[in-house]
């Protein structure tokens, strides 16, 4: 149970609440990044603002576990997680509205740099 | 006085055999089990027949996707292509996948699934690619679960207990020799 995964509710309902929509941006927007991200809960996820999104992906140095997901009302949170051998790693989103991308720290590091969370419409 | 030197001679005889193996054995235990491996010449998926219909691929992001490139099976878990300046890209049957030049550990895997709003999870599954030079592999999950993972040109993609973390795995090399490989991959968990 990573504990970056905390708050991913919060994320997404702050983000509706802050209507952070990118509604009819083209090709691919960063939404995190490029930055750092913290072994804290809260500040090692992204979420995405509302968009019917295709795609999901992540650069990252190797080494780090990230996972990636979208949120669908239906079943809920659809994720995956690599071991990080990877770069990008990318997890289809099959237009759905929220896309998530989570650094799994593991207590190794306290923060990794540079990460770059993208979402394709 | 001959039987006693037959005696002697014999157990010298001894002495350096069980010297060898001890050398030998030494020598495998002190050899890392497994090192960083390039993609390149060492998957023999790659020197397979091309595949011309390789469905999911509209999942892959767009640059990413092979172009002119020839794409290759990765049994029935995926598919491979070599991608220019980024080494190979997969896809997993899931949608997973990402693009790799090495191998820094013996396998590169994804780990998907669901997640309902209730926080009961469904669908885990495990997939990944290994170089030739793995030719088993058995999962270890976080609850204690072993789960063998056939290879299958270079791919493997098993179902795995829902809810559990990867803890890391038992790999055998084509040598013959197994180890066991941490790698903790945890699951998310989106409504805590």
């Amino acid at each position: 149970m990573p504990p970056g995964a905390r708050g991913v509710i919060v994320a997404v309902v702050t983000a509706l609440a802050l209507a952070v929509s990118v509604s009819g941006a083209a090709a691919w927007s960063n939404y995190f990044g490029p930055g750092t991200m913290y072994a804290s809960a809260g500040s090692d996820i992204a979420v995405s603002g509302w968009n019917n999104w295709t795609n999901n992906r992540v650069y990252r140095p190797l080494n780090y576990n990230f996972y990636l997901g979208y949120f669908t009302n239906e079943s809920g949170f659809h994720y995956s997680t690599d071991n990080a051998g990877d770069n990008p790693f990318y997890w289809p989103a099959y237009g759905y509205n929220y896309l998530i991308c989570g650094w799994d720290w593991n207590g190794t590091y306290s923060s990794v740099n540079p990460v770059t969370c993208q979402g394709d419409v | 006085m001959r039987t006693s030197r037959k005696r002697v001679l014999a157990v010298c005889v001894l002495i350096l055999a069980m010297a060898t193996v001890v050398a030998a054995w030494s020598a495998e235990a002190q050899t890392p089990p497994f090192s960083s491996t390039p993609v390149a010449g060492n998957l023999a998926a790659l020197t397979g027949p091309p595949v011309f219909l390789a469905p999911g691929m509209d999942r892959v992001p767009g640059e990413l996707r092979p172009g002119d490139q020839q794409v290759h099976a990765l049994g029935d878990a995926g598919y491979i292509w070599p991608k220019p300046n980024m080494g190979y890209c997969v896809l997993m049957r899931s949608g997973a996948g990402g693009c790799l030049a090495k191998f820094d550990k013996p396998a590169v895997l994804y780990l998907t699934g669901v997640q309902a709003t209730s926080g009961v999870y469904a669908s885990a599954r495990v997939e990944g690619v290994v170089p030739d030079s793995i030719v088993q592999l058995v999962l270890i999950m976080d609850d204690g679960t072993h789960v063998p993972a056939p290879i299958s040109s270079n791919g493997f993609s098993v179902s795995v207990p829902n809810g559990a973390g990867l803890a890391g795995y038992i790999v055998t090399l084509a040598s013959g020799r197994s180890f066991e490989f941490p790698d903790p991959v945890r699951v998310p968990d989106f409504v805590r």
